[in-house]
C-alpha cells in the first residue's frame, strides 16, 4: 500500500492552524482583559487625582469645613474601587501570555498614594474615625498564611466599615517606595501588618485587628 | 517469569531517575508555567488524532460479508480459571451465524478455579487440557497444531463476538491471499461501573474509531487478543505466537507485517470483551500492555522508523509511544500541582482555624486557571471531542446529554490514572522490573 504522506502533511497544516488559533484566542482574551484591568487603574488613578486636588486646596487654603467632607467622599469611592482592582489583578493570575508586573506595580504604587492621602487627610481634617491598615504579603505562591491573613482582614473590612486595608506585596524588590515602607515599618516576614504605626511581624486573628483599631 | 531481561533491578538508578524527573518537571513549571508543561506532551497525541482524523474522513466505508461460502473455521479459546465467563464465551461463538463448518477448541490451561472439570462436562468443543499453566500464547499455539480450519479465530475467554462477526472477519480475510489477520471491532462487554464505561468510550475510539484511521494508513499495530481472525497457513509459517511475550497479541502483528502480510480491520465484527472493575486491576492489566510495547520495541527494533513498514513505522508506532512516554511527564505535573496544592490548602486552612477567620473555599495557591488558559486548552482538546462523536457513531452508542459528565471524566480522570500507568510502566523498565503476565 502506498504510503500516505500527504495526510501526514495535511494533519501538519491542521496542527499548525489549530496551534496558532488557539494562541491567538488565548492571546486575544488576556489582552482584552489586560486592557480592562489598565483602564480600572488608569480611573483609579484619576480619582486619586481629583484627591490629590483636595488635599492640595486644603492645605493651600485651609478651608476645612467646605473640602473635608467632599474629600472623605472621594476617598470612600477610592476605597471600594481599590478593593475592586485588587480582585481583578488577583484574577488575572493564571494568564499565559501576558505578564502583569507592570500593571500589579502601577496600582502598589497609586495604592501606596492612596494610604499617604488617608493619612493626609487624617491629620489635615482631625479625622481619626478611618483606620488604616498596612498589609504586606508575599506574591509568591508559598505564603498560605499570607493568603488567610488577607481573609481575615476581608473579614474585619466587612465588619468595620472605617477600617480601610492597603496591601501591598513584600517581596517586589523593584519598587523603591515598597522598599522605603518596608525600610520604615521594618518589615521582616509575611505576613506583616502595621496599624498605628506599629508592626505586626505575625500574623493577627480577627479579635486581635478590630481590638487595635478600635471596631467593636 | 523472566523474559529476555538482561541484568539485575535498579532501584537506586530508578530512585534518581524519579527525582531527576520530579525536579526538571518542577523547575519547568516554576519558569515556563504548568500550562507549557502540560501542553508540550500532548502535541503528540494531537498530531496523531489529526493524522487519525483525516484517515478517518478519507476512508472509504468497510464493505460487509458477501453470501458466499467461506472455509472450516476454527474457534481457539485460551482458558485460564475463567469459570465466571468461559460458558458464556462458548454460548456466544455457537450463536455464530458463520456459513462454513466450524469447530471450538478450548485450552485449559492449568485452571484451578473449577472450570476445568466444568469445561469437560461442555458437549460440542474440544477441549485440550495442558498440565500446568504455560500462558496463553503457549495455549493457542498448542491449539493451532490440531486445529482443522484454514482460517483459526483466536477469542479471549471473556469475551462475547457477535454472532455475524465471524463471518464478517473471515469473508474480509478471504477478500486478498495477503492478508495474514484480521481484526475486529472491540467493545467493553457489560458496562455496569463508572470505570468500564470510560473503558467503554477508550475502547470506541481505540478499537473503533483509531483502528479504522490506522487501517487506512496501513498502520494497525495490534491484533487484539479479545477477538482477531488468522490464516492457519500464515500463523503457522511466522511460528506461532510468541510464548516468552507478555503482550503476544501486539508482537504476532508486527512480524506479520515483517512477513509481509497486511493486517486488516473490520468494524462489522463486534466483539464485547470484560474489562477491568477497579482501578488496580486496571494498573495490572495496562501496565503489562505498555511494558509489552517497551518490550517489543527492544524485540522488534528494526520495525522503528524504517521505510519499509510505511506509516505503521515511520509515524503511527513512535508517534504513540512518544504520546505514552509523555505520560510521565504529564503525571509529574499533575502530581507536582496536586501536591503543591493540597498542601498550600493544609495550610491555608490550618492558619485560618489559628486566625479564628471564616473558612471559605477559594481558588488560591498555585492553580489558577485563567479564561484564556481554559479557552485554549478545550481548542487544542476540539479534534478529540469530534473524534469522541465520531466513535460513538460508529459504535452505534447513542449521545446524548446525559453523556457529558462521562465524557467530561474521560477527559479529567481517566486522562489522568491512564498518564499514571504510563508513568509506573516507565520507572519499572528503568528499574527492570520482572515481567508478569497476570
Amino acid at each position: 500500500m502506498e504510503m500516505r504522506k500527504d495526510i501526514l502533511a495535511k494533519a501538519a497544516l491542521a496542527m499548525v492552524v489549530l496551534f496558532a488559533v488557539s494562541l491567538y484566542v488565548g492571546y486575544a482574551i488576556e489582552a482584552d482583559n489586560y486592557s480592562k484591568v489598565e483602564d480600572r487603574i488608569n480611573s483609579f488613578q484619576d480619582e486619586l487625582e481629583n484627591a490629590l486636588l483636595f488635599t492640595m486646596f486644603l492645605q493651600t487654603h485651609n478651608d476645612t469645613a467646605s473640602v473635608c467632607s467632599a474629600l472623605r467622599t472621594q476617598l470612600e469611592d477610592s476605597a471600594q474601587r481599590t478593593y475592586d482592582v485588587y480582585g481583578e489583578l488577583e484574577q488575572s493570575q493564571g494568564g499565559v501570555f501576558r505578564q502583569y508586573e507592570t500593571l500589579r506595580r502601577k496600582y502598589f504604587l497609586a495604592n501606596m498614594r492612596f494610604y499617604l492621602m488617608v493619612r493626609q487627610y487624617g491629620q489635615a481634617c482631625n479625622d481619626s474615625s478611618l483606620a488604616p491598615i498596612l498589609f504586606f504579603y508575599s506574591t509568591q505562591s508559598d505564603c498560605p498564611t499570607c493568603a488567610a491573613q488577607g481573609k481575615v482582614l476581608d473579614d474585619v473590612r466587612a465588619e468595620c466599615p472605617d477600617a480601610r486595608v492597603y496591601a501591598f506585596p513584600a517581596d517586589v524588590e523593584d519598587v523603591s517606595m515598597i522598599k522605603a515602607f518596608k525600610s520604615y515599618y521594618n518589615i521582616t516576614a509575611t505576613p506583616s501588618l502595621v496599624i498605628d504605626d506599629r508592626t505586626y511581624s505575625q500574623p493577627l486573628g480577627k479579635d486581635a485587628i478590630k481590638q487595635k483599631i478600635g471596631c467593636r | 517469569m523472566s523474559l529476555y531481561l538482561k541484568g539485575e533491578p535498579r532501584p537506586i538508578l530508578t530512585l534518581m531517575t524519579l527525582i531527576a524527573v520530579g525536579v526538571i518537571i518542577g523547575m519547568l513549571i516554576k519558569s515556563v508555567g504548568y500550562f507549557w508543561v502540560i501542553v508540550i506532551p500532548n502535541l503528540f497525541a494531537l498530531a496523531l488524532t489529526l493524522v487519525m482524523l483525516l484517515a478517518y474522513m478519507e476512508s472509504d466505508a468497510v464493505k460487509r460479508a458477501e453470501n458466499r461460502a467461506l472455509p472450516r473455521l476454527s474457534v481457539i479459546i485460551p482458558s485460564y480459571n475463567s469459570k465466571s465467563t468461559i460458558i458464556g464465551c462458548i454460548d456466544s461463538i455457537r450463536g455464530s451465524d458463520y456459513p462454513g463448518e466450524m469447530e471450538i477448541l478450548v485450552v485449559d490451561d492449568g485452571s484451578k478455579d473449577g472450570s476445568r472439570e466444568m469445561l469437560k462436562g461442555v458437549k460440542g468443543i474440544r477441549l485440550i487440557l495442558m498440565d500446568v499453566n504455560r500462558g496463553k500464547a503457549s495455549a493457542i499455539n498448542s491449539a493451532v497444531k490440531v486445529a482443522t480450519g484454514e482460517v483459526v479465530a483466536c477469542v479471549d475467554s471473556d469475551s462475547y463476538p457477535e454472532p455475524n462477526a465471524f463471518r464478517e472477519g473471515v469473508s474480509m480475510l478471504m477478500d486478498n491471499q495477503n492478508i495474514g489477520v484480521v481484526t475486529c471491532f472491540i467493545r467493553v462487554a457489560n458496562p455496569d461501573n463508572i470505570l468500564k464505561r470510560l473503558q467503554d468510550i477508550e475502547y470506541l475510539t481505540g478499537f473503533g474509531f483509531f483502528q479504522l484511521g490506522a487501517r487506512f494508513l496501513d498502520a494497525i499495530t495490534v491484533a487484539p487478543g479479545p477477538t482477531s481472525i488468522f490464516r492457519r497457513a500464515v500463523l503457522e509459517e511466522v511460528g506461532g505466537f510468541d510464548e516468552q511475550n507478555i503482550t503476544e497479541d501486539l508482537e504476532i502483528a508486527w512480524r506479520l507485517r515483517k512477513h509481509g502480510y497486511d493486517i486488516e480491520y473490520t468494524p462489522h465484527a463486534v466483539s464485547y470483551t470484560e474489562v477491568p472493575g477497579d482501578v488496580y486491576s486496571l494498573m495490572k492489566q495496562r501496565v503489562r500492555w505498555y511494558r509489552g510495547k517497551f518490550f517489543n520495541i527492544r524485540k522488534h527494533q528494526d520495525v522503528l522508523f524504517n521505510q519499509k513498514y510505511g506509516l505503521f513505522s515511520m509515524f503511527v508506532l513512535p508517534f504513540s509511544f512518544s504520546a505514552e512516554l509523555s505520560g510521565v511527564a504529564l503525571s509529574f505535573s499533575f502530581l507536582y500541582i496536586i501536591a503543591n496544592q493540597l498542601s498550600w490548602t493544609a495550610q491555608y486552612v490550618w492558619s485560618m482555624l489559628a486566625l479564628g477567620g471564616q473558612f471559605v473555599f477559594g481558588t488560591g495557591g498555585i492553580v489558577a486557571v485563567s479564561m484564556s488558559t481554559l479557552v485554549m486548552s478545550l481548542m487544542l482538546m476540539s479534534p478529540w471531542f469530534v473524534v469522541i462523536y465520531l466513535s460513538y457513531l460508529m459504535g452505534n452508542k447513542k449521545f446524548t446529554l446525559t453523556e457529558i459528565p462521562i465524557i467530561g471524566l474521560f477527559f479529567l480522570f481517566y486522562g489522568l490514572i491512564i498518564s499514571a500507568f504510563y508513568c509506573i510502566t516507565f520507572f519499572k523498565e528503568v528499574n527492570r522490573s520482572d515481567y508478569t503476565w497476570k
